[in-house]
């Protein structure tokens, strides 16, 4: 048998197995789940060694003083956080966590307000035959996320109404969207569904006449 | 002594990091471009070490599980973990051992990942089937017609009206669930954004015990 059989083997068995669950839950698939996890995360921690400390730290630790110093500073903070693992340690690791999360929140800042919220609100505004609906659907999807209403006096009570009943119209458009998401999401794992089947499919019939 | 090191460090830590960093996307013309660039450098070397962490952690939490009644998924997956880890290293290292890793990844982790997205398309139809039964409201109906709209106008079918179907699709897309993606989007934004915030002044503080 060679290798590459092996590998046929291998994968159509455990496409079989995850696609049992379409039966429904049984240990079959709880056992090719663990082992997809247990892959996936192997191979994401190789990829990430490999590309941040074999070819990115090591090197810079064995070049000029100005690399060393830039990098012993990030390496130290990483070896801090292993600490974490150690629960009586685990205070040492906060200063790693907490560069970690401040560099984190301000790529989060700056991607919300200038790749989210800046460029869509302007796109909201921007001429077009349908700009009134785009308008009226996006200002409405956001009201439809207000769920309390202050107290007002009678005469505001009418754009308490108002954005009420605006809200409940952008109801539909965030239901147009998720739908639009929902049929666009399904069409994605069908055509990954179909790949897999046909792959089986295959894989049978090269396997069957060597049983035979 | 122990309280400046748990706790006022890691804050002065998140706050000024974070505003250099916030201040390199403000002005990006500037030296704190520079500044920021670095920084978020640093940022990637540490999340690789969370990485290592993490890992270790899902081996330590699954082999004292696998120790219990019911634990050979447990061991499963540590063992699939340290074979993926061993194999992956191998290849990316050492090019005579790249063969082996190429076919683990051809053989086990491709399967696998396609197949688990594969089977989304069965989880997503269930899940319409379910609440068409459970909930037949107006607005069930709607989220119906637009995925209608939207399957019948991207699959290629035989139909006298496919043009206009797909024509359908186009402007549906395009106009009122771009308007809704547009409020979703701007709504996220608006939360990372208070959120993000929060901690760069202090007012949350999920790094410290």
């Amino acid at each position: 048998m060679t290798v590459d059989l092996l590998g046929l083997m291998v994968g159509t068995l455990l496409t079989l197995m995850v696609l049992s669950y379409i039966i429904g839950d049984n240990p079959f698939y709880r056992l090719a789940l663990h082992l997809f996890i247990g892959t996936t995360v192997g191979y994401g921690l190789a990829v990430t060694v490999v590309t941040v400390l074999v070819q990115t730290v090591f090197p810079a630790l064995q070049s000029n003083p100005d690399e060393q110093a830039r990098t012993v500073f990030p390496l130290v903070l990483g070896l801090l956080l292993l600490f974490k693992g150690f629960p009586r340690w685990a205070g040492w690791g906060n200063l790693s966590t907490a560069f970690l999360v401040g560099v984190g929140s301000a790529v989060a800042v700056s991607g919300a307000l200038l790749g989210t919220i800046l460029p869509q609100s302007a796109a909201v505004g921007a001429p077009g035959p349908w700009s009134i609906l785009l308008f009226v659907g996006t200002v409405g999807t956001l009201l439809a996320f207000t769920f309390t209403v202050p107290r007002r006096p009678a005469i505001q009570r009418l754009w308490n109404w108002t954005l009420g009943l605006w809200g409940r119209v952008g109801r539909l458009f965030l239901l147009a969207a998720l739908g639009a998401a929902f049929a666009t999401a399904l069409i994605s794992s069908l055509t990954v569904l179909v790949g897999r089947v046909y792959a089986v499919v295959m894989g049978l019939q090269q396997l069957l006449p060597l049983v035979r | 002594m122990d309280r400046f090191v748990r706790r006022a460090l890691p804050t002065s830590v998140a706050i000024g990091t974070g505003i250099l960093v916030l201040l390199g996307y403000l002005f990006p013309h500037t030296v704190l471009a520079s500044v920021r660039d670095e920084l978020i450098h640093w940022g990637v070397i540490i999340a690789a070490f969370a990485f290592i962490l993490g890992f270790f952690n899902l081996l330590r939490v699954h082999l004292a599980r696998a120790r219990t009644s019911g634990g050979i998924y447990s061991l499963f997956l540590i063992l699939a973990a340290l074979a993926s880890l061993g194999l992956t290293l191998a290849a990316l290292l050492l090019p005579p051992l790249r063969f082996w890793g190429d076919w683990w990844f051809r053989s086990i982790i491709a399967p696998l990942q396609a197949t688990v997205m594969g089977l989304v398309a069965f989880v997503l139809a269930v899940a319409a089937v379910r609440l068409l039964r459970h909930r037949r409201q107006w607005e069930a109906l709607v989220f119906l017609v637009a995925v209608l709209v939207v399957l019948m106008g991207t699959l290629p079918l035989p139909l006298p009206f496919s043009g206009w179907l797909e024509e359908l699709r186009h402007w549906w897309i395009q106009v009122p669930a771009m308007a809704g993606m547009r409020g979703l989007l701007i709504g996220v934004g608006l939360g990372a954004l208070v959120v993000g915030l929060r901690i760069l002044v202090g007012a949350d503080r999920p790094y410290t015990d």
